[in-house]
């Protein structure tokens, strides 16, 4: 149950972040780039969750790294936008 | 149509209050190597060319309002001693926006005019829209 969870979780993330890279490539919006990657760090985390509970291995000290970079990057992305 | 170009957008839509301040910074723009009174600016652009004095009266001073407006946002400047005007953007980047924008509106003036009354895409918008379903949008 707790592993369909994670794959639901990482399912959700992942298609969050393809849906705004794909449209920052049409729209060259950087919001949009910025929040991709964030968004794709949180797919990342998700995934070695998925990883982690199916060999029983305990990555949480790794899982978290992409999603402290992804989150970094689309908050200084915001500050970016702000700053014009 | 031109392509949207959207810091070029955003400049119209924030820094310029109507089609006719267009018309008189891009006058300035591409006669920059003069100073040029409301009353001059008026005639060349033949504002109210044929009306009576009074609304011609009317026509200078509010072009007089709209250089005040231009020289605000620092696009034009004011000659000292006289009240003439000259086209001096504060910068460089501004400058070439501006270039950019006589091209424009050369090739499409109803685009350039649209700008300035349509509030241009933000960032939270193009968010929005990445998530829509509707056929056209990503």
């Amino acid at each position: 149950m707790m592993l369909l969870l994670y794959v639901l979780c990482f399912a959700v993330s992942a298609t969050c972040a393809f849906l705004l890279l794909r449209a920052w490539r049409t729209s060259h919006v950087r919001l949009l780039l910025w929040s991709g990657i964030g968004f794709t760090g949180i797919a990342i985390n998700n995934l070695i969750l998925v990883i982690d509970a199916r060999v029983a291995a305990d990555y949480s000290a790794w899982r978290s790294a992409p999603t402290l970079i992804g989150l970094l990057v689309f908050i200084w992305g915001l500050a970016e936008e702000r700053r014009g | 149509m031109l392509a949207p170009n959207g810091e070029l957008h955003r400049f119209l839509h924030s820094e310029i209050a109507s089609e006719e301040a267009l018309d008189v910074l891009l006058f300035l723009f591409r006669n920059r190597q003069h100073a040029w009174s409301s009353e001059e600016i008026r005639g060349r652009l033949r504002i109210a060319g044929d009306a009576t004095a009074v609304s011609s009266a009317i026509a200078t001073r509010r072009i007089e309002l709209r250089l005040v407006h231009l020289a605000q946002k620092q696009l034009v400047r004011m000659t000292a001693g006289a009240s003439t005007y000259r086209y001096e953007a504060s910068d460089g980047k501004t400058d070439a926006m501006i270039a950019e924008l006589a091209a424009m509106t050369d090739d499409d003036l109803a685009a350039a005019a649209r700008m300035i009354y349509v509030r241009p895409r933000s960032g939270a918008d193009a968010f929005a829209d990445a998530f829509g379903v509707r056929k056209g949008r990503p």
